[in-house]
């Protein structure tokens, strides 16, 4: 016998379901992976003048002294309230390149350069983008070498795969 | 037909309530940095356009060495889209461009003090203040 509402209403409970644990699941930790997601204040404050980098992509000791000197913070002053430097802080030091085991932290884990916190100027950086012309991060569309994600299309997640690797239109 | 006008309607007033929102609040902060104005100057009078233009348009180079003025990232006119030294847009200053542009108090009194320290070396004055806002909203 055929049962059409049963069956819709067994789709309709099962499909919720699937969704709701997709969504859950989205969020749980997997080993050596960085989370889904950057966390909101991280990348509202952060992401309000530069590409929010995935904190994996530099070790504590980085991002502590970059969080020590936010009113001089790479020529500019970009202090913040102690309650969210507090909570991003936080949310840095549990998350940096120590904690993630992807090729991008692995490469970037190391603090060869203890003098520069910027994560363009360590010499894994320089060597991975030695073969990449200037004009390329000068471009209007790149913005600058910070722009991580003008090239890299997986780069919010903080995989930064090989194969995600794409030019902006009208950038050689 | 009917529904698409009305929805029309729905949005035009919900966006006009976002407007009367904003100007409100910006009407507020520049209150705000009146009465400071007033209290720092008992002749202080009111905020000029003329005043905050100058102000936007000035190359103090008192801050950090790359950032001489506030031009550098919000270009001439306020009512282009500028953009950071990291290569990030940053929508217009011009009320006419970003209308909910200087409703927020803590937002804007945030970015004044991190962009004056950046760019004139030293925190703002709230005649100052006024003064650009009052200009950017003239814009």
């Amino acid at each position: 016998v055929a049962r059409p509402y049963l069956a819709a209403a067994t789709a309709l409970v099962g499909g919720a379901a699937a969704s709701l644990g997709v969504v859950l699941l989205s969020d749980v930790l997997v080993t050596g992976l960085p989370p889904a997601r950057l966390d909101r204040t991280y990348a509202a404050e952060c992401g309000a003048c530069h590409f929010a980098y995935p904190p994996s992509l530099a070790p504590t000791a980085t991002w502590m002294g970059i969080m020590d000197h936010l009113d001089a913070h790479f020529g500019e002053d970009a202090s913040l309230d102690p309650g969210a430097a507090g909570a991003i802080r936080a949310y840095l030091a549990a998350n940096s390149a120590e904690h993630v085991d992807t090729l991008a932290a692995n490469r970037l884990r190391v603090t060869d350069e203890p003098n520069s916190l910027r994560i363009t100027a360590t010499a894994a950086w320089q060597r991975m983008h030695q073969d990449i012309p200037a004009r390329v991060f000068a471009a209007r569309q790149v913005g600058s070498r910070g722009a991580c994600n003008a090239c890299h299309r997986d780069a919010t997640s903080g995989r930064f795969a090989p194969q995600a690797i794409e030019l902006p239109k009208g950038v050689s | 037909m009917t529904r698409a006008l009305s929805l029309l309607v729905l949005l035009t007033l919900l966006g006009g309530t976002g407007l009367a929102a904003a100007t409100t609040g910006r009407q507020a902060v520049l209150d705000h940095y009146a009465a400071l104005a007033h209290e720092a100057d008992p002749h202080f009078a009111a905020f000029t356009a003329s005043a905050g233009k100058a102000f936007f348009l000035a190359r103090p180079a008192a801050g950090g060495s790359e950032t001489p003025s506030c031009t550098v990232c919000h270009t001439a006119d306020p009512r282009n889209e500028g953009r950071t030294r990291a290569g990030k847009a940053i929508s217009p200053m011009a009320v006419s461009r970003t209308p909910d542009r200087f409703a927020d108090l803590e937002k804007v009194e945030k970015w004044f003090g991190r962009n004056c320290h950046t760019v004139y070396g030293r925190d703002c004055t709230p005649a100052e203040k006024g003064n650009f806002i009052t200009f950017m909203a003239s814009q």
